[in-house]
């Protein structure tokens, strides 16, 4: 049905979109991690 | 304006007064339970469609109802009401606030919105073929994943 195959296309462009974002997402908080003063990082970590 | 806001120490006095601003983890947690909330809302029919299952079952009957229509009403409810959110963002005045991933998951939600739309008659009148049958599991993934993604980053760019 060309129903069907509408809803799939649709589906399939949502849940692509949906790992761009995250992708992105995940790689501008680590970008902003990484480019961050370590004074300013809230969990970091302790060196002796 | 050269004057300082004492409430919030570097801000400019506007006409506008924002409430003051919480930790990011404080707002993307509260923007994730509204959207549980949202998605409990949308599993009310599933919900009712399992209860009546298990009450009006009788032996010899007739075979219990799909439950794939309340899926598809799920996965429209969900989307529809990040998009909702959006139009809330735009009557406050922070519409300003979207950027490139609010278009991106805004754009995400419409698609899976119609998705579920159009899926719900064909599934209602049960003109889904075995094969198709993964199909509103995908939808409701959609919907879930991008509604669940726009209300994580409207908290973390928004004050509230």
């Amino acid at each position: 049905m060309h129903v069907l195959g509408v809803v799939s296309v649709l589906t399939g462009l949502s849940l692509l979109l949906v790992v761009i974002s995250t992708v992105w997402a995940g790689a501008k908080a680590i970008r902003l991690w990484r480019h961050s003063p370590p004074e300013n990082r809230r969990f970091r970590q302790y060196h002796p | 304006m050269t004057q300082k806001n004492p409430a919030y120490g570097t801000a400019p006095i506007t006409d506008r007064q924002f409430p003051p601003r919480r930790h990011w983890v404080r707002r993307v947690g509260v923007a994730v339970f509204i959207w549980m909330l949202e998605s409990f809302i949308g599993l009310i029919p599933y919900l009712a469609h399992e209860a009546s299952s298990i009450i009006v079952t009788s032996p010899g009957g007739d075979p219990p109802s799909s439950d794939l229509p309340e899926i598809c009403i799920l996965s429209v409810v969900a989307s529809s009401l990040a998009l909702l959110s959006l139009l809330r963002d735009w009557f406050r005045g922070e519409a300003a606030r979207a950027n490139g991933l609010t278009l991106m998951l805004a754009v995400a939600n419409i698609f899976a919105c119609l998705s579920g739309a159009f899926l719900y008659p064909v599934v209602d009148n049960d003109l889904l073929t075995n094969s198709w049958q993964a199909l509103p599991n995908f939808v409701l993934l959609a919907a879930l994943g991008a509604s669940l993604l726009l209300a994580a980053e409207r908290g973390y760019c928004l004050r509230f």
